[in-house]
């Protein structure tokens, strides 16, 4: 049922915002304009992290959960996870199919490669490669910048940086193209040449015997990364495993289908059943996702900085606006009083009034963020990002719930300022207000 | 001029008539100035600890010459990259005599392995210039922001162990590398007898493409600074590397001058020497690509940061203040009213008004720098620990001062002030003395 007061006072507001429509316009740019700074802002950084979470769970084959040996550190060559303990998790990997999208081994190599009188140190990784394509996805199933992505065993890839290191000779440009979240590469065959495309892949067992073997180059990749680049090699677990003469594992890969929140427990208390002296770490949580992590840390200090400014200056102005307002507005406050309008009534007339505009102004706010990210990230803007390797686009992520979260934040902090502003003149007596 | 001195003090005693509303708008200045510069401040720290970290801690120089790709080159074909002994005779002399030049340095790098008992690791050596060592030890800039990662104590022991084990190449790991060194040899290398403490094997190739080998010995460690590189770099002396491969030739040589503003004009000199002596060099400064990746990158990501920040908040408190002093203006219509029906010409009104703003605006920035100024000496203080990203390990959290980025964002909120009250009067002013006097002061 329809209270009559509450029609009555929100038409008395609707009313008066528009009477005092330039004060009313002020409080809607303040508003709109606050949140489009602070919804940019904060979808820039989530476009950062889109992009850093992309790097390593697609593009580097992170998949959402790493198993590794308990106390496995970078000085590892080789991994440890023993063929038994690999047995055992095919047992899991068969029991929770329905749950796990892609597996992918991985084995840490490191040696030397040489190509006739070049030679140059690696570190690199063997990797399974029919689940490693399925776990990059469409978007980076095709990773080599030249050439083309490992197919066979035999094949190597090498980082870019170590082919123009090793002589090799390629087109460094036309090989990105814009996609849904940063670029990707053309899936297209692009030619290379590294001498005979024949290498002399060399490495040290964990005996210190050394063994080596002929392999093809077949493509050349860019790893994100320019010093990681430069001494950079994939190849074949098969390959790895027989170069290093081992069938341990430095880690595995899983691909959740559904909630990887899910599939973390079960593996986690798979490990724990079965007494496997092995680790499950969510990808955003690893070592080698320290870099995302500091990254993130960083910019979340700047996301409350921003927040705490911007908000801080709205509030002061919609106080400021609102004192302004309801000092104005004095005698027709005494007179709301003196016809029966009790303290709280007013009180929601206003704050009805502050929400109207706070409405219209995050409304414009949300419209004009829209159309300012679609234009940012039309206009595909490249700068360098720290380490990384390639520039990277500057784009915004408008997400809803960071609209929400703004608007929620913006409109609170209006809210709050006016309420301070109209009970300051409510506690003046109704003669005091109608003089 | 006594003119102007009645317009201030008119202008003050109207700020502290309407003193509530003024400190309010103040209290938003302020605060948004302060905040930009504590923001600008943690970016302009990353800019100095890079450079210096980039310049002195890595010894890439202000200026590096090298061949022509021979920084990388002489990674995999030191035969052609590195620079001969009269090139590197021709070169000294070029800058020999230099005024703005503080020091010459050489480098040199080359890829091994350092194998301890059973366990290799591939490496990169970057061979340091104890002279530049010695020189980072008192530079103000390395004091001030990369003072953690100094080592004084490193030079008498480096002198100490030359003396006593003279066929011995010195290495200083990384942290990280050290770790592999310190490592236990495990059971399942059995057949590995542990090597003694500290004491490696370095196994490479010379510059003839031989086989090199050597004993080595980590006397204490050295990061880069750099998270990515301490995964793999190692330093060494540029003598003992220069040993190791068999060669008196060097990678490059670094430049140091005594003031960045001497930098474009070194850096001219020195294009023209090169190019008078024929030789085929290549001079890149510490901010180009290949010499100072992480310098341009991180300064860069931050930098875009940083723009879009002040562009935001610029905006923000443009529109704040353009609504606050239409407000303030609005309200004493009838006193812009008066001024102008006892004659005062509108250009004398709008000056009124626009000292009002830029007083209230300095007093304001005033009180934001004194402010940031207390917050980054408190932070400093407290020495809190953070990690930012790329960076190894944590540091100590700081906040730099760079005068002209403080007098370019000071100068910008001036701006916007004056901009917002010159509108918001001209626009008042566009109506008749008798309809101001009539005005209520509603908007």
């Amino acid at each position: 049922m329809k209270n009559p007061m509450t029609d009555t006072i929100s038409r008395l507001a609707i009313a008066n915002s528009l009477a005092h429509w330039r004060y009313s316009l002020s409080t809607i740019l303040i508003m709109g304009i606050g949140l489009l700074s602070i919804w940019m802002f904060r979808g820039y950084m989530l476009k950062v992290g889109d992009l850093y979470r992309d790097h390593f769970t697609v593009r580097s084959m992170f998949g959402e959960i790493l198993i590794e040996p308990e106390n496995a550190d970078n000085d590892d060559k080789i991994g440890g996870i023993t063929g038994n303990q690999q047995q055992s998790l095919q047992t899991f990997f068969a029991q929770d199919a329905d749950s796990i999208e892609a597996v992918v081994r991985f084995l840490k190599v490191d040696g030397q490669i040489t190509f006739g009188a070049e030679n140059s140190l690696f570190d690199g990784l063997a990797y399974d490669i029919t689940s490693g394509e399925k776990i990059r996805s469409e978007k980076w199933s095709w990773n080599a910048v030249a050439g083309r992505p490992l197919k066979a065993p035999g094949e190597i890839v090498l980082g870019r940086a170590m082919a123009r290191l090793l002589a090799c000779e390629f087109d460094s440009e036309h090989y990105l193209e814009p996609s849904d979240n940063g670029h990707a590469y053309i899936a297209k065959e692009r030619p290379f040449t590294c001498g005979s495309n024949e290498g002399q892949v060399s490495v040290v067992t964990d005996k210190g015997q050394i063994r080596s073997q002929s392999m093809k180059v077949v493509g050349l990749m860019d790893v994100g990364f320019r010093d990681l680049d430069r001494t950079w090699m994939m190849m074949d677990i098969q390959d790895g495993q027989l170069l290093l003469k081992t069938n341990e594992l430095s880690w595995i890969s899983l691909k959740a289908r559904g909630s990887s929140v899910k599939l973390l427990d079960d593996v986690r208390v798979y490990l724990a059943e079965h007494r496997l002296p092995l680790v499950a770490t969510p990808w955003d949580k690893h070592r080698y996702t320290d870099l995302y992590r500091r990254t993130m840390g960083l910019l979340r200090v700047f996301e409350v900085f921003v927040l705490s400014i911007l908000s801080g200056i709205v509030g002061i102005s919609v106080f400021n606006l609102m004192s302004k307002i309801v000092s104005e507005r004095r005698r027709e406050i005494g007179l709301l009083r003196s016809v029966g309008f009790n303290s709280r009534k007013i009180l929601r007339l206003f704050l009805t009034e502050s929400i109207f505009t706070s409405i219209l102004g995050l409304s414009i706010g949300a419209a004009a963020s829209l159309g300012f990210a679609n234009v940012a990230n039309r206009l595909g803007i490249l700068y360098k990002a720290g380490i990384l390797s390639e520039p990277v686009p500057f784009a915004i992520n408008p997400e809803l719930s960071l609209f929400v979260s703004t608007a929620l934040i913006l409109g609170g902090v209006s809210i709050i300022a006016s309420l301070t502003a109209v009970r300051k003149a409510l506690r003046k007596t109704v003669i005091e207000c109608l003089m | 001029m006594k003119r102007f001195f009645w317009l201030l003090r008119l202008a003050s005693l109207n700020l502290l008539r309407n003193s509530k509303r003024n400190l309010i708008t103040g209290i938003a200045l302020a605060s948004s100035f302060s905040g930009i510069l504590l923001f600008t401040g943690y970016v302009v720290w990353v800019e100095k600890y890079l450079r210096a970290n980039t310049v002195f801690v890595n010894q890439s120089g202000h200026l590096l010459i090298s061949r022509p790709n021979g920084l990388e080159d002489q990674l995999t074909k030191p035969r052609t990259a590195l620079l001969k002994k009269d090139e590197q005779e021709k070169i000294e002399a070029m800058l020999k005599g230099d005024a703005d030049v503080l020091a010459v340095g050489k480098g040199l790098q080359s890829m091994m392995m350092i194998i301890k008992d059973c366990r290799s690791r591939g490496v990169i050596a970057i061979g340091r210039d104890e002279g530049i060592d010695r020189l980072s030890l008192g530079q103000p800039d390395v004091l001030k922001w990369d003072y953690e990662l100094l080592k004084p104590e490193q030079i008498p022991v480096l002198a100490k162990f030359r003396q006593v084990s003279p066929k011995e190449a010195a290495v200083f790991p990384s942290p990280i590398l050290q770790k592999f060194i310190d490592r236990k040899t495990s059971s399942k290398q059995a057949g590995c007898e542990e090597s003694a403490n500290g004491s490696l094997q370095l196994l490479g190739r010379t510059t003839t493409g031989e086989v090199a080998a050597t004993d080595g010995r980590a006397l204490g460690t050295q990061s880069t600074g750099l998270a990515i590189l301490d995964e793999r770099v190692i330093y060494m002396p540029v003598k003992d590397l220069q040993t190791f491969i068999e060669t008196d030739s060097v990678g490059y040589y670094t430049v140091y001058v005594k003031s960045l503003l001497a930098l474009p004009s070194v850096w001219k000199r020195l294009h023209e020497d090169v190019k008078a002596s024929g030789l085929d060099l290549q001079i890149q400064p510490f901010f180009s690509e290949n010499v100072g990746l992480y310098y341009i990158g991180s300064v860069g990501f931050l930098g875009t940061i940083a723009a879009f920040f002040v562009l935001l908040v610029s905006s923000v408190v443009g529109l704040s203040l353009f609504s606050l002093f239409s407000m303030s203006v609005t309200e004493r219509s009838m006193e812009i009213g008066l001024l102008a029906a006892l004659g005062f010409p509108a250009k004398i009104v709008i000056w009124l008004f626009e000292i009002e703003a830029v007083l209230l605006c300095l007093l304001s920035l005033g009180t934001g720098l004194l402010v940031a100024i207390g917050l980054g000496d408190l932070i400093f203080k407290q020495n809190i620990r953070f990690s930012p990203p790329g960076i190894a390990g944590d540091t100590h959290f700081t906040i730099a001062w760079e005068p002209w980025v403080m007098v370019v964002i000071g100068l910008t909120f001036l701006l916007v002030s004056y901009v917002s009250i010159r509108i918001v009067t001209v626009l008042k002013l566009k109506r008749s003395a008798l309809s101001l006097l009539q005005d209520a002061g509603t908007l």
